[in-house]
């Protein structure tokens, strides 16, 4: 007796659940754990064999275990997938995303995760392979039962979007002399055009003659007994699919259409036929296909006669974009419009089964036939749209910044990344995927379209472009780079799910930055003035924002801010090695080119009060005062010299441009050794400034792990390069100074992870005892800053949190009418571009609300 | 917007101490005793705080007063009437409590600590207290608004380190002579720090003289003048933290650490010192470049 594999286990528990469930009887269940077993005992045995022998040599395996190459792929794919080779350093980098989701070992987790990553293909397979009727589509959405669902992971196993042997694709009828190949079409006998003859199916089945035509044959030859495909219902937008019997039902119950509507739900229910034919979309061709690889449900497929393809027409609720298939490639025949003339269908015949159809369909003479020879027009035609899905994602990687030398630039302020050149965005736009359903605008807290912008860079209309970024982001230049893109547009890319995303941050700077050398500046129409006026309050990025979408719409827009300079956190906190501040200088003109008017030295609160302005004739307020109040821990010896806020030495650094001191007259003192406490961007900004002030060397203090530094991975990285330590789950006790007040020595003791606390990470957990001291002669405090109370104070009225913050509903209003307020103000300290965002936001509002009350 | 000087002339005998007066229309209109503004003189320039000295609203001015002792205050010194400074930022800080005190309200301004003292003195004698003032410098050249304190006080006492005016010695010992004397309300204290620390420990009660709420003016390094940079603070006794620019300026003196915040001032001397040696190079520089020419 073969060792019972967790997937059996799973089964047999729960064969009664499985039997009440109705899918199979008794004995259709034993069948199918046999056929189960089967293929598990032989993955079994490869996973042993590799084990032996250390690696995968598939010369040595098949000889060993008499099993076909192709089957051994098959296997090993399979248990790559389950993670199951991981100790030979093989894992695929599906299975990295889903690792923690694979809870036992030798089981895949359920579909959900498919339809999370939004890469199903909705083609409704799974809920035909669930044993227990878990899964179901709703409104085209999967769900799944979880009373229901026992864990088995079949419904992943069967998935064609979880793993699809490559091999799959390429080995049809490998040995048949008459199969030709071509990148575009995959393997293929003969194209051609065909016409129906037969009018009535011509009359009824309009674009799909040849599908009912063939099918029609099929029926009368006995060739199947039974046809499942998508067909229309009274509703023409909510076509259905349809289990077909007869002829007769053929053209009784069902007009065909492009569309795969979860079409393999209904496969379940063709097990009581012999012969079946499947007509569908590439996807579904697809899923059969794998199924018929993996055994996964045995009693039902085994049945399917024929597989009739058709050409993907991008059915765009699935992700379509992820398939470089147009043709149905794995079907023994495709049809569709595209390369033949009106009237005319284009068919691909590909197996002996799909072509000795055709074949007959001719000799009755029901449907006449053109050959497209390989040089015409048509196929010419035909083959560069099936091309277009070959999509260049997979040829192209990721373009990777070109960066200034790590060892060069740790001694300068010049900005790290260069930018990219013209030929890398080339190579970088044709990897979008254009989808239908973009989730990158989603996930940008101002929702560039940016699979457009993206479109007219790859078409080189540069001014176009920037015009269109510069509709939704005013600030592209600053955007392109300190956004978050990774956790942002980025992350949603659904490349990222097969490959990396794309480089939407990256071309975005390399737009603006076009636009910065151009002599004629992109500059948004605005609307006629309205002579309202609208005060602004504080110059960062959620106030430029918001300035610049009501100057758009003709407000007389006039921005208050305490420095003598504008920009905000852009200009006093992030680094000029990050970004150059005549970015932002430069995109503070546009907002005056559109007519802004910019107070500088002027905190309100102080100078003025909301009061005062409007009794000068403001309208509408927006509050954009940023989070400016640092954060102290609770640590002798903070008033040492030497012990610094990340803000102050940021600010002498950026703001008043201290590093070039004394060209500038403020001064800023750096050590031999710093160290900085924090694991954000604030702290990354402070190491890497440390150093480039000359700091020999520079230590990161971070209380939790390296995996919970909120600090962006890119910055880390680059903070890595140049030589900055860190040390890890590691806390301060207490500043040491000498008799003169100056910071000497950091003592500080080893953390360990403990549970989940409020912001979902692991808490740190001081260990006993295990105290050391460091030594530093600067030390750096960078762990998050709170509300500054100045302008609040004066608006005793204002409702605030019990933390200082502003109370805002989503849009930004607060408790006092006409006063909005957004950015860290009102979430404490988080993005630029979700400040940007709040600014967005809060315009749309004022305009409503100045709209309304002009009224 | 700019910030013009109106009026400039040197106070006392020195040649280190000065007075301006800047166009400042809107923070006039908001200045009150105790206030102070951050000024940037030119593109490179560092933020320096500065108390307001007295203020104007109806002329829209503020007038302040600095001694030179580095290069910032170096450069404001070589501005003349007419020039514009680039950024003044303000009213800052908290303005002083005004009220009827039952006893004496008692000044120790020293050196160009004086000048602060003014409109405080001038809003509190308003206000119907009994202002006396003690006046202090190293020497007789370093005094100055003995007039205008004078106007605004009901007694006054000048005394200098070397006796070339007044009384000889520390501004402690008049300050002991009144503690001694009568009941005070509250003493004001503006000077150097070193003054003021010694001004708090003679009226804490720890000498046998009744103690007597004191406060002090912290003139700190600053640079955004709003709580934002931390720069400003200073550790109390208690081990907490303070801010001078939002705390202040005007703090408890009694709870304020001297002896940390002493060593805190001299955090860039190093820099300051080095900046003032290249600002004099460059005026000898120019100045020679300047005969050289007429």
């Amino acid at each position: 007796m073969e060792e019972i594999s967790p997937l059996i286990k799973v089964l047999i528990d729960n064969k009664q659940k499985i039997l009440d469930s109705k899918k199979y009887n008794e004995v259709e269940f034993d069948e199918f754990i046999y056929s189960l077993m089967q293929a598990e005992n032989e993955r079994q045995k490869v996973l042993k064999k590799i084990e032996e022998l250390g690696s995968i040599d598939i010369q040595k395996l098949k000889d060993i275990l008499k099993i076909s190459e192709h089957r051994l792929i098959y296997d090993i794919e399979y248990l790559k997938e389950l993670g199951l080779l991981e100790f030979i350093g093989e894992i695929s980098e599906f299975y990295q995303s889903i690792e923690e989701k694979n809870e036992k070992e030798g089981l895949f987790p359920n579909v959900s995760i498919i339809r999370d990553k939004k890469i199903c293909s909705g083609c409704g397979l799974c809920v035909s392979i669930c044993p227990t009727n878990a899964i179901n589509f709703l409104n085209d959405v999967l769900n799944i039962n979880d009373d229901l669902c026992i864990n088995c992971g079949l419904c992943y196993a069967c998935c064609h979007r979880s793993f699809f042997p490559r091999e799959l694709k390429d080995n049809q009828e490998k040995l048949d002399t008459d199969i030709k190949y071509l990148k575009e079409f995959n393997n293929y006998r003969e194209i051609y055009s065909a016409q129906t003859k037969d009018n009535i199916t011509k009359e009824i089945a309009q674009d799909w003659e040849i599908v009912t035509t063939l099918l029609k044959i099929a029926f009368k030859q006995n060739i199947i007994d039974a046809a499942i495909l998508i067909g229309t219902t009274e509703k023409p937008n909510e076509p259905l699919p349809f289990l077909i019997q007869n002829e007769e039902d053929l053209f009784k119950k069902a007009r065909i259409v492009y569309n795969n509507a979860n079409l393999l739900k209904i496969l379940q229910n063709s097990k009581r036929f012999k012969k079946v034919a499947v007509v569908g979309t590439p996807c579904i061709m697809e899923a059969l296909k794998k199924i018929s690889i993996y055994p996964l449900n045995k009693p039902f497929y085994d049945n399917i006669a024929l597989k009739i393809g058709s050409f993907c027409m991008n059915h765009s609720l699935f992700g379509c974009f992820f398939c470089d298939d147009l043709t149905a490639e794995l079907s023994d025949i495709s049809i569709g419009s595209i390369g033949s003339e009106r009237g005319w269908s284009t068919v691909i015949a590909r197996t002996s089964r799909g072509a000795n159809l055709f074949q007959q369909a001719l000799d009755l003479k029901l449907i006449e036939k053109k050959i497209i020879e390989e040089d015409s027009k048509n196929f010419n035609t035909l083959s560069k749209i099936a091309k277009s899905k070959l999509k260049m994602y997979k040829e192209i990687p990721r373009q990777k910044m070109i960066e200034q030398d790590p060892k060069v630039r740790r001694n300068n302020f010049l900005e790290v990344p260069k930018g990219y050149t013209l030929e890398m965005v080339k190579l970088e736009t044709q990897r979008c995927l254009q989808c239908g359903i973009p989730l990158c605008i989603e996930g940008c807290p101002v929702n560039v379209d940016i699979p457009k912008f993206i479109r007219l860079l790859r078409q080189e209309k540069f001014s176009e472009a920037i015009n269109n970024v510069k509709t939704y982001n005013l600030l592209p230049a600053i955007c392109g780079r300190v956004c978050p893109q990774e956790i942002q547009c980025e992350q949603a890319c659904l490349l990222g799910s097969v490959s990396n995303p794309i480089a939407i941050g990256n071309l975005e700077r390399f737009i603006a930055d076009w636009d910065r050398k151009s002599q004629v500046k992109a500059c948004p129409d605005c609307q006629a003035p309205k002579n309202i006026k609208v005060a602004i309050i504080g110059a960062g990025p959620a106030g430029l924002t918001c300035a610049g979408e009501l100057l758009m719409r003709g407000y007389d827009v006039t921005i208050f801010e305490a420095f003598h300079t504008g920009g905000g956190v852009l200009v006093y906190g992030i680094p000029e090695f990050r970004l150059p501040k005549e970015i932002v200088r430069e995109e503070i003109e546009t907002l005056k080119m559109l007519g802004s008017k910019i107070e500088y030295n002027k905190i309100i609160g102080k100078i003025m009060t909301i009061e005062d302005l409007k009794s000068m004739g403001f309208k509408a307020f927006f509050i954009g005062v940023g989070a400016g109040l640092p954060t102290f821990i609770k640590v002798s010896g903070l008033s040492l010299n030497g012990v610094l806020t990340a803000n102050e030495f940021l600010t002498r650094a950026n703001l008043m441009k201290a590093y070039k001191f004394p060209e500038y007259d403020t001064p800023i003192k750096i050590g031999k050794i710093v160290t900085v406490l924090g694991g954000g961007n604030v702290a990354m900004d402070s190491a890497r400034v440390a150093l480039r002030l000359g700091a020999e060397r520079v230590i990161v203090v971070y209380r939790r792990s390296e995996k919970e530094m909120p600090a962006r991975r890119a910055e880390y990285h680059h903070a890595i390069e140049e030589g900055i330590e860190f040390q890890f789950l590691t806390n301060p006790v207490s500043f040491i100074g000498d008799e003169n007040e100056n910071v000497k020595q950091m003592e500080v003791i080893k953390m360990r992870l403990g549970e989940l606390d409020d912001s979902g990470r692991r808490r740190p957990i001081p260990i006993e005892g295990s105290e050391y001291k460091i030594d530093t002669d600067t030390i750096i405090i960078a762990i998050g800053t709170k509300a500054n109370p100045i302008l609040t104070n004066s608006i005793p009225e204002l409702k605030l949190n019990k933390w200082g913050y502003i109370e805002t509903n989503e849009q930004g209003k607060t408790n006092l009418e006409g006063v909005y307020a957004g950015g860290d103000i009102v979430t404490g300290s988080a993005t630029v571009i979700s400040a940007m965002g709040a600014g967005k936001r809060a315009a749309t509002e004022i305009d409503n609300y100045l709209t309304k009350k002009r009224q | 917007m700019t910030y013009k000087i109106l009026e400039k002339r040197e106070l006392g005998e020195s040649g280190i101490v000065f007075e301006i007066v800047l166009e400042t229309p809107l923070i006039a209109k908001k200045a009150y005793a105790g206030n102070f503004v951050l000024i940037r003189i030119n593109e490179t320039g560092e933020r320096i705080p500065l108390t307001i000295a007295d203020y104007d609203r109806e002329k829209g001015t503020l007038t302040i007063v600095f001694q030179v002792v580095g290069k910032s205050t170096k450069l404001l010194s070589h501005q003349n009437v007419g020039d514009e400074i680039l950024d003044v930022v303000g009213p800052l800080g908290n303005k002083i409590h005004i009220k009827k005190y039952e006893y004496p309200v008692v000044f120790v301004g020293g050196g160009v600590g004086i000048a602060p003292c003014y409109p405080q003195a001038k809003e509190l004698k308003e206000a119907g207290n009994t202002i006396i003032s003690i006046l202090g410098a190293r020497n007789k050249g370093l005094l100055f608004w003995k007039d205008k304190m004078g106007a605004v006080s009901d007694e006054i006492i000048i005394c200098t380190d070397d006796g070339s005016e007044g009384k000889k010695g520390v501004v402690t010992e008049p300050l002991k002579d009144l503690l001694k004397r009568g009941k005070l309300s509250l003493v004001i204290a503006i000077g150097p720090l070193i003054m003021m620390k010694f001004v708090t420990l003679t009226t804490n009660g720890s000498n046998g003289l009744p103690k007597v709420k004191t406060f002090v003016s912290l003139n700190t390094i600053m640079i955004d003048g709003t709580g934002m940079c931390g720069g400003c603070r200073f550790p109390t006794i208690d081990g907490k933290i303070g801010f001078a620019c939002v705390d202040g300026p005007d703090v408890d003196g009694h709870i304020v650490d001297f002896n940390n915040l002493l060593k805190r001032a001299n955090r860039f001397e190093k820099q300051e010192k080095k900046s003032l040696e290249l600002y004099d190079q460059e005026c000898k520089a120019l100045k020679k470049f300047d005969e050289g020419s007429s």
